[in-house]
C-alpha cells in the first residue's frame, strides 16, 4: 500500500468512524442549547443501547441496524422518563447540580450494567461484518459505512425536523428565549420533554450502529462521552451544524493519531487540538448557537 | 372581557402592586400611564402569566386564568406584546411568525404568516434574519407574530418607545384596525399623544395603585393624576412622559 493510499484509507476509517460520536454529541448540544442541561450520562444512554442492540441479536436475532425501530422509541420513551424524574426538577439550578446528578446516574448505569451483563466484552458479528470494498486500494468496510450514513441522515433528519415542523420550531423559539415562547403559546414544559426525548433517542442510535463494529462492557460510556463533550465544545456548545463539522475532524485526527503515534496515546492529538482550537477560538469552531 | 380584580404583588418588601382592580369591556382600546416604577408592566406580566399574582383574581373571557401558565392564556386568546422587542434572533421574519402558530406548519398556515409579514410592512425582509433587522422593525415582527395568533385581545407594553413618528403612526393604524375588526386592547404606554388619539378610557396607576380610570378628559382633572404627574419635582420630568401641556 502507498503511502498515499494510506494516508486516504486513515482517513476514511476516521470518518467512518465519526458516525457515533457525533449522535452522541448531537444529544448532548441538543439538552444543553435548548434545556440548559448538562447531562454527564449521555452516553451510558449509549451503553444499554449497545446492549439492547446485542439482545435483540442474540435473543431474537434482530439484525443491529434494523433493531433501530425498535431501539429508538424505547429510548424516547426512557429519556421521557429521564426528563421527568431528573431533568425537570433543577433544570434551573446550577450546571454543577447537573453534572453532579447525572455523574450519579453513570455510575448507577455503569454497575447496573455490571450486575445485568457482567463486565464481559459482548459482540456482534453478523454476516456481512467483514464485507468491504475497494475504491482505488482504499477499503471501505460496509459496516461502518452504513453506521456512518445513518448517523448522517440522523443528523439532517433532525435539522429538517428543526427547521420545518411546528415542533422543531417551537424547540429553536424555546432554545432562543423560553419566556418569550411561553408568551406565545409554546407549552414550554413539554417541549423540554421532547427534546430531552430525542436527545436520549440519538444517544442509543449511537450505540446501536456503533455495535456491530466495536464492542460493549459496562465501561464502554466513559470513553464515548469525553469524546462527546470533547465534539460539543470544539463546534460550539449547543451548535448543530459545529458538532457535525467537530465530530468529523475528531474521528479523522483519532484516526491519524492512533495510526502515527499509536493505540490510545494517539488520542492526546486530539486533545491538544481542542486546546489549540479553544486557544485561538474560546467559543468553538461556529461558536455558541441558539439553534 | 378581562377582569381584574384586588391584585396584589410584592418583591421582597417592596409593593409592586397594591389591590389593583381593572375591567376592560370587549372591542375597547384601553390606555395605561403612570410614572416609570408604577406596576404598568408588573400587572401586565401578572395578567399575562408570566409573573403569579401574591392574591386577587384575574378572569379572561369567561375562564378565571389566575395562577395560569403564560402559553395556556396565550393559547385563549390572550397575548401581550413586550417594552423592548425580542424576536427569536436566529429565526427569519417568517419563521418568527410561524413561531407563534398552533396550526401545523402546511401551505395554508405559511401563506397567511407571509400575509401577515405582508399587513406589517416587512415583506421586503420576510427571509432576513431577525437579529439583523432595525429596532423598529423587530417592534413590527412582534406584531406580527402576535396577529398570527388571532388575539380576542392584545397588552401592548410601550409599542411606541423608540420608533419614529412615521412607525408610530403605522403602529397606531395597524392598532385601530384591529380594534375595528374587534379585537381588544389595553395599551400601556408614556406617549400621552398616542393614548389619547387612540383610547377611549385612561387607567392611571401610581405608586403601585390605581389612582384614576376615566375618560382622558376626566383623567386630566383628577387632582391625584396631577399631584402623581406634577408633584413638587417639576424639574425631574422626562418630556414623553408628559401629561399635561404646561408640565
Amino acid at each position: 500500500m502507498s503511502e498515499l493510499v494510506f494516508v486516504f484509507q486513515t482517513l476514511v476509517d476516521g470518518l467512518l468512524l465519526s458516525g457515533g460520536y457525533i449522535l452522541i454529541a448531537l444529544g448532548l448540544g441538543l439538552i444543553f442549547g435548548v434545556v440548559n442541561y448538562v447531562n454527564v450520562a449521555q452516553a451510558e444512554f449509549s451503553m444499554f443501547a449497545m446492549y439492547g442492540t446485542w439482545v435483540l441479536w442474540i435473543a431474537l436475532g434482530l439484525d443491529p441496524f434494523l433493531s433501530l425501530a425498535i431501539i429508538l422509541p424505547v429510548f424516547a420513551m426512557i429519556g421521557v422518563a429521564f426528563y421527568v424524574s431528573m431533568v425537570r426538577a433543577v433544570r434551573t439550578r446550577d450546571h454543577g447540580v447537573h453534572i453532579l446528578m447525572t455523574l450519579g446516574l453513570a455510575f448507577i448505569l455503569q454497575n447496573a450494567a455490571l450486575l445485568i451483563f457482567s463486565a464481559d466484552v459482548r459482540t456482534i458479528r453478523t454476516a456481512y461484518s467483514a464485507a468491504s470494498f475497494n475504491i482505488g486500494g482504499v477499503s471501505i468496510n460496509i459496516v461502518k459505512l452504513v453506521a456512518f450514513l445513518i448517523a448522517i441522515a440522523l443528523f439532517f433528519a433532525l435539522i429538517a425536523f428543526l427547521n420545518k415542523t411546528r415542533t422543531g420550531r417551537a424547540i429553536r423559539a424555546v432554545a432562543q428565549d423560553e419566556s418569550l415562547a411561553a408568551a406565545f403559546g409554546v407549552n414550554v414544559d413539554r417541549i423540554f420533554m421532547i427534546t430531552v426525548a430525542i436527545a436520549i433517542a440519538l444517544a442509543a442510535a449511537a450505540g446501536t450502529i456503533m455495535m456491530p463494529h466495536l464492542f460493549v462492557q459496562p465501561m464502554v460510556g466513559q470513553f464515548f462521552v469525553l469524546f462527546a463533550f470533547a465534539i460539543v465544545v470544539m463546534g460550539g456548545m449547543g451548535n448543530l451544524k459545529g458538532a457535525l463539522v467537530a465530530g468529523l475532524i475528531i474521528g479523522v485526527v483519532e484516526a491519524f493519531g492512533q495510526v502515527y503515534i499509536g493505540g490510545l496515546a494517539g488520542r492526546i492529538i486530539v486533545f491538544a487540538l481542542i486546546l489549540i482550537i479553544l486557544y485561538l477560538r474560546p467559543s468553538g469552531l461556529f461558536g455558541r448557537s441558539a439553534l | 372581557m378581562l377582569d381584574v380584580e384586588n391584585v396584589r404583588k410584592s418583591f421582597g418588601g417592596t409593593v409592586a402592586l397594591n389591590d389593583v382592580s381593572v375591567s376592560i369591556g370587549e372591542g375597547s382600546i384601553i390606555g395605561m400611564v403612570g410614572p416609570n416604577g408604577s406596576g404598568k408592566t408588573t400587572l401586565l406580566n401578572i395578567i399575562s402569566g408570566a409573573l403569579p399574582a401574591d392574591r386577587g383574581t384575574i378572569r379572561f373571557d369567561g375562564h378565571d386564568i389566575t395562577g395560569r401558565e403564560a402559553n395556556a392564556i396565550a393559547r385563549l386568546g390572550l397575548v401581550r406584546s413586550f417594552q423592548i422587542s425580542r424576536p427569536f434572533p436566529s429565526m427569519t421574519v417568517l419563521e418568527n411568525v410561524l413561531a407563534a402558530s398552533h396550526a401545523g406548519t402546511g401551505p395554508a398556515v405559511r401563506a397567511r404568516a407571509a400575509d401577515i409579514v405582508r399587513q406589517v410592512g416587512l415583506e421586503a425582509v420576510i427571509d432576513n434574519r431577525a437579529h439583523a433587522l432595525s429596532f423598529g422593525q423587530q417592534r413590527l415582527i412582534e406584531l406580527a407574530r402576535i396577529l398570527m395568533l388571532r388575539p380576542k385581545m392584545i397588552l401592548l407594553d410601550e409599542p411606541a418607545a423608540g420608533v419614529n413618528p412615521t412607525l408610530m403612526e403605522h403602529i397606531k393604524a395597524l392598532i385601530l384596525s384591529l380594534n375595528r375588526e374587534g379585537t381588544t386592547f389595553l395599551v400601556v404606554e408614556h406617549n400621552i399623544r398616542l393614548v389619547s388619539e387612540m383610547c377611549e378610557r385612561l387607567i392611571v396607576l401610581n405608586n403601585s395603585e390605581k389612582i384614576a380610570d376615566a375618560p382622558l378628559a376626566d383623567v386630566l382633572q383628577n387632582q391625584a393624576v396631577k399631584e402623581a404627574y406634577l408633584g413638587s419635582g417639576r424639574a425631574v420630568r422626562n418630556p414623553k412622559h408628559r401629561i399635561y401641556a404646561d408640565e
